[in-house]
């Protein structure tokens, strides 16, 4: 029934994987010389020798595995699943000899977190870490929010042409132009404007808060990356709480919502479309749940037998900032992780983990269910419903808006709901697997569900001392959950084929 | 949009459901009259009171609402979901009656319970309970259980997602009525056989665990009817751990599993076609997920140090699992003990399995493991679509009586199905959550609800608060009712204050 | 356009020399990490006096924090954030080394104070390479001149001057917009800012100037070659 891929497709994904591997290398190599402008000697030799093996291991694959086929549907799936494995091996390299990790599998569970924009973290005394080090985690959101693999790709490919499926497989499944080049110009574009725009306001406004110049500018700069990427890194231990700050609440928020947003979304109000922009569907679902789900939380903070907090302001900044960051799968924590568990009532953390759950936008950098799929689901849930009370004979047509008005079609629907099933099965799964090991159910299915929605938002249970399987079994979460399952299924599936599938006949 | 439903349709219901409540009536008068043969006069009397006032509401309804209107589907999704609700209006009457009830809330909601084949039970001093209101209690699970699988084998088979049943493949219209006698009669000579074998074997294996000829009947019948019909009532107030019997546990094992088969395999098996049990998608999908369940309660019991040898195991564990997927609810150990004995991943496995539940087709509720395999299914078609070189047409089948074609249609439904399932089980958790129960202790009482099992870790108490006793009521209908149907009911009552003539 | 397929033992060539490359580079990294040098610990690390309940709270009703000689409990962070309730406007003491930056404001400045083994018993991690979890630390308000006391916060160089402080712990700050801090009244510091020397790693900084001219060579075998085709 399946092909037994033959050496030319493994040959293709090898190359292609190799071509990642140099780029994750050269980045390495620009941070290990940031290291050493900045003195850091040790923090510089970490980073040349992930630099170093990168960047032997890619070129030796891409000289051996040199190749001119065009690359189709499945090895694309197979390319970007295996390179979102294999890059944080790489990243996980100056990560494990920084020191500041128990083991490599604690490095590598940091940087998956980081490559999949998730910010969970297992590194130890975060506050005694290198200048150099901590930027390179920022920057390992970076890479995997703008997606690697179409940013290395870009720039390193051959034949540029082909890596349009590659960038299917990272879950940006919509092409907002007609040719994918300019699509990845365009998704630089965005990312340079708010990067200038964020970094000299998040800067600003660390200065205003009392940071001195300097230390103003790494922030910022580590700031930006993480709250773009919706990836919930911080550069101290205790994230946005650090800086006491409304201004920097509130510049980290804007970035935050325009991280979660599609690039469709982002060229519809480039161009001055914003009228067609909040008419999408899903502008409109991530309105509705953010609403809902805030509006839970906030009713959770502020009413029940303890008031957690009674300040409008208090919960605007604690409740709404922390709802944001779920819904955008961010992951900055305005209080301290244990608080969720011990402060926040029942209610708000509920609303917290149904934030993270639902997720932000398709083609963004947040993970989750995506607003998309919400949408179409309540969509076609409502055509369900209608059909029951329809006289029998009467056509039953429901549409959405996108660009332009859809039919509700069973096809469109089907995957929708599948992928979002996939994400709550994953989420409860992990939650399980939380209870194996004595967690509370509430709060395994808080980490699981930041995990699989590559959110970051932690309610204690994720820290050094973790137990292995699940630190292993959170690993896999951000990675399946960040490719959305179809190109880790298809990885599996490849396996399985090799296996057991018949060979290609003669051509 | 919407048309107003006119006179005729609830008119229609109106009629249909009536005929539900004499029946039921019938049903009532007879049990007095086994109250009056036994001497329990003040049952007696209570049994009488709601026959009688069943009876005559009932054929005053049929009377006054006769009708030859054509019952299409709505219609008859509609009847459904409203005759649960008034059926066990009048099934109340003589529980409330009884004095065991704390208000008749609490007696709606038992009867709601039984009708359904839940076996959540509220009941007070269950164990002073006169005999012949305990067998009322029963026979409301047995009338719930026929009408469940009548129910699903004609009104839910289309649009929901199902097959496996008789109608596969027949034309839409037309196809309600007609086949209600024909599949009622099967349905009831399939429950008639297993409860009369299940009555004997638990008759000899009670009397063997000690009980005297008359009383091990007794029970014996009243096990085997919660059983069969997946309800989850028993006899006493410590359920199956009364007996202390191995042999009656594998007894009512293989009830329960009878139970939860399809009734459309059941004539499959009754024609003499075995093969299909193996190459059946629901026969497979459930042994999968029972496989799953059942492995990860094995885990979490060895976690807990709960049992310590197979035979406990066995007992306890296993049995719970097959009551859980089965959507049953007769347990072997106390309530709380769950709670504060089996760890934390055992009961969470029991909640997977209720939520789960068995085949489409059956008394039992939950999901479905249909619709668990046809998404299944689904999963596996993207899969191969995207391996497979592009120009390959990617069609994937599967087995349901016979080999069919996986179309996005059903799969579509199933899916919808399942995250309703889900919705609803965390929202009455979150209901439970608002009124101070702990999360976890209202998610598995909010899902026994829903899956119509009688598992509780006693949020739903005879103390709980009366809005957290009105929402399981409504689980257990949305549950009973795949949803749907009470959408339907819904949709009725919107059209009727919104839709155009 | 396919070529023969290669059987034998040729086809697993292959990976055999991928494996191998990958191998090496594990074992590269392997080396360089298991014999990093360990650092001396400086002088001057002094553990503040008394110890302060651990972070594996059952029930917050029965912390109770006593320290002998003082007439208010020290506080852990992570007690706090276990039991935020139980200190919700209580008069306590708190002492933690100052990391990352000194936010001064017009009327004060806000540091955060770590109280876990990096910052008091055990030092920093470059310095002891002993692993004891992630870092737990309290926001601490220094209001008027008290600002003026940490001089230098703890970062991969310094450990910062470690604060001795006596304020109220809010659960929820209304000038913080709800977080939980403790007001300062007053302050002193313990330990002054002490300098992290972490030793130059001389193996890794050959293993990565070996790699990466490696990589250099073979970035330009291969320019070589493609310019001669």
């Amino acid at each position: 029934m399946l092909l037994r891929p033959d050496r030319e497709d493994l040959r293709i994904i090898g190359y292609y994987v190799s071509k990642v591997l140099t780029g994750v290398g050269a980045v390495e190599l620009l941070l290990a010389l940031l290291a050493l402008a900045l003195a850091e000697w040790n923090s510089a030799s970490a980073l040349a020798v992930g630099a170093g093996i990168g960047l032997i291991l890619g070129r030796l694959g891409e000289l051996r595995l040199r190749t001119e086929r065009s690359l189709d549907w499945s090895h694309g799936m197979v390319t970007v699943a295996s390179a979102w494995l294999l890059g944080p091996a790489l990243l996980a390299v100056p990560l494990f000899l920084s020191a500041h990790y128990g083991s490599y599998v604690d490095a590598y569970f940091d940087a998956m977190s980081g490559l999949t924009t998730s910010g969970l973290a297992v590194i130890q005394d975060l506050d005694h870490l290198p200048h150099s080090m901590n930027l390179f985690r920022h920057v390992m959101h970076f890479m995997g929010g703008q997606g690697i693999i179409v940013v290395v790709l870009t720039l390193l490919a051959s034949s540029p042409g082909q890596v349009g499926t590659l960038y299917v497989g990272e879950a940006r499944d919509e092409q907002i132009l007609p040719n994918f080049i300019r699509t990845a110009r365009f998704i630089y574009l965005v990312a340079l404007v708010f990067g200038a725009v964020g970094t000299l306001a998040l800067t600003v406004a660390g200065l205003v808060a009392g940071l001195r110049p300097a230390r103003a500018i790494f922030h910022a700069a580590s700031l930006f990356m993480a709250a773009f990427d919706t990836g919930g890194f911080s550069p101290q231990s205790t994230s946005m709480a650090y800086y006491h700050s409304v201004t920097m609440e509130a510049v980290v928020s804007v970035l935050m919502i325009a991280g979660s947003m599609s690039f469709g979304t982002h060229y519809l109000l480039w161009r001055g479309r914003a009228r067609t922009a909040l008419r999408h569907i899903e502008v409109k679902s991530l309105a509705i749940t953010l609403a809902a789900t805030s509006g839970l939380a906030m009713i959770g903070l502020a009413t029940g037998p303890d008031v957690t907090f009674s300040e409008p302001l208090a919960l605007f900044r604690k409740g709404f900032f922390t709802i944001l960051s779920a819904h955008t799968g961010t992951g900055f924590a305005v209080n301290a992780s244990r608080l969720y568990a011990s402060d926040w009532g029942l209610v708000a953390p509920a609303a917290v983990v149904g934030a993270m759950a639902l997720g932000g936008m398709a083609s963004s950098t947040a993970g989750g269910i995506k607003a998309i799929r919400v949408g179409l689901a309540g969509k076609a849930l409502w055509k369900d419903i209608r059909r029951t009370v329809l006289p029998d004979a009467a056509l039953n047509v429901s549409t959405y808006r996108s660009t332009r008005d859809n039919i509700v079609r069973d096809e469109v629907v089907r995957p929708a709901l599948t992928i979002l099933l996939l994400f709550l099965w994953t989420y409860l799964l992990g939650g399980m697997l939380g209870l194996y090991f004595g967690y509370p159910f509430e709060e395994a299915l808080f980490e699981s569900t930041s995990a699989a929605a590559s959110v970051g938002l932690s309610i204690g249970i994720v820290s050094p001392d973790l137990e292995l399987p699940l630190k292993l079994t959170y690993i896999a979460q951000m990675w399946a959950g960040r490719l959305e399952f179809t190109a880790v299924f298809v990885l599996f599936g490849y396996g399985f084929a090799f296996a057991r599938g018949r060979t290609r006949a003669r051509r | 949009m919407l048309l107003r439903p006119d006179w005729d349709d609830f008119r229609l219901i109106g009629f249909h459901a009536a005929r539900v409540v004499a029946g039921l009536g019938v049903l009532m008068l007879a049990t007095a009259g086994l109250a009056v043969l036994r001497g329990e006069w003040n049952d007696a009397t209570a049994l009488g009171v709601g026959a009688g006032l069943a009876v005559s509401a009932g054929l005053t309804g049929t009377v006054r609402l006769r009708s030859r209107e054509h019952l299409d589907w709505s219609h008859a999704m509609a009847t459904a979901a409203a005759a649960w609700l008034v059926a066990a209006l009048f099934g109340a009457v003589p529980l409330f009656l009884s004095g065991h009830f704390g208000g008749p809330l609490d007696a709606y909601f038992e009867a709601f319970s039984g009708l359904t084949g839940t076996g959540l039970t509220i009941v007070q001093d269950l164990d002073h309970l006169g005999a012949s209101m305990n067998v009322w209690r029963h026979l409301m699970h047995l009338v719930g259980g026929l009408a469940t699988v009548v129910v699903a084998l004609t009104v839910f088979t289309v649009g929901t997602g199902q097959s496996g049943t008789f109608t596969v493949g027949e034309a839409r219209d037309d196809r309600i009525m007609p086949n209600v006698p024909r599949i009622a009669r099967f349905v009831s000579k399939v429950i008639a056989t297993y409860g009369l074998l299940g009555i004997l074997a638990l008759t000899l294996t009670t009397w063997l665990g000690g009980l005297p000829p008359g009383r091990a009947l007794w029970h014996a019948t009243l096990l085997a009817i919660s059983a069969v019909s997946t309800g989850g009532f028993a006899p006493t107030s410590m359920s199956v751990g009364f007996y202390h019997s191995g042999w009656v546990e594998l007894s009512l094992i293989v009830l329960m599993i009878a139970g939860a088969l399809s009734y459309g395999l059941h004539y499959q098996l009754w024609r003499g076609r075995r093969r299909e049990l193996f190459l059946h998608l629901e026969t497979r999908t459930l042994l999968g997920t029972f496989l799953v369940v059942t492995g990860g309660a094995m885990l979490g019991f060895g976690r807990s140090d709960a049992f310590t040898d197979a035979a406990m195991l066995f007992r306890k564990g296993f049995f719970t699992m097959v009551s859980a997927h089965t959507t049953t609810g007769l347990s072997v150990v106390a309530d709380r003990l769950v709670v504060t004995d089996w760890g934390l991943l055992a009961p969470a496995a029991m909640v997977g399995a209720m939520a789960v539940g068995g085949m489409a087709g059956s008394s039992t509720g939950g999901i479905k493991v249909l619709r668990m395999g046809l998404v299944a299914k689904s999963i596996v078609k993207d899969i191969k679509t995207v391996l497979l070189p592009e120009s390959a047409l990617v069609v994937e089948t599967y087995h349901a009586q016979r080999r069919q074609i996986l179309r996005d249609g059903p799969v579509r439904a199933a899916v919808s199905l399942l995250l309703l399932g889900l919705l609803t089980n965390m929202s009455g958790g979150i209901v439970g959550m608002l009124l101070g129960f702990d999360f976890t202790e209202a998610l598995f009482d909010a899902t026994a609800a829903t899956s119509n099992t009688g598992f509780s870790l006693g949020v739903l108490s005879p103390d709980a608060p009366a809005v957290l006793k009105l929402v399981a009521i409504g689980l257990m209908w949305f549950g009973r009712l795949e949803f749907f149907a009470a959408f339907t009911l819904f949709g009725y009552v919107i059209a009727l204050g919104r839709g155009r003539t | 356009m396919s070529r023969p397929r290669t059987t034998g033992p040729q086809a697993l060539v292959p990976w055999v020399v991928a494996l191998a490359a990958i191998a090496g580079a594990v074992a590269i990294v392997g080396v360089v990490r298991a014999t990093a040098p360990l650092p001396t610990p400086p002088d001057g690390l002094e553990v503040p006096e008394g110890k302060a309940p651990g972070r594996d709270v059952l029930n917050c009703e029965r912390v109770i924090i006593i320290t002998p000689g003082e007439p208010i409990g020290r506080l852990s962070s992570g007690v706090a954030v276990e039991c935020p309730d139980r200190f919700d406007g209580q008069i306590v003491t708190y002492v933690g080394e100052v990391v990352g930056d000194v936010l001064r404001r017009s009327d004060g400045a806000w540091v955060l104070m770590n109280d876990d083994p990096y910052a008091l018993e055990q030092g920093p991690l470059d310095v002891t390479e002993q692993y004891a979890g992630s870092n737990s630390g309290l926001s601490v308000w220094l209001p008027g001149a008290m600002a003026d006391l940490p001089d230098r916060a703890g970062n991969a160089r310094w450990r910062g001057d470690v604060l001795h402080v006596t304020g109220v712990m809010l659960r929820s700050d209304p000038d913080d917009g709800g977080g939980l801090t403790i007001r300062a009244t007053e302050a002193r510091v313990v330990s002054e800012e002490i300098p992290i020397e972490d030793p130059v790693n001389v193996l890794q900084a050959l293993v990565a100037v070996g790699l990466l001219g490696l990589a250099g060579a073979l970035a330009w075998w291969v320019r070589i070659r493609d310019e001669r085709r």
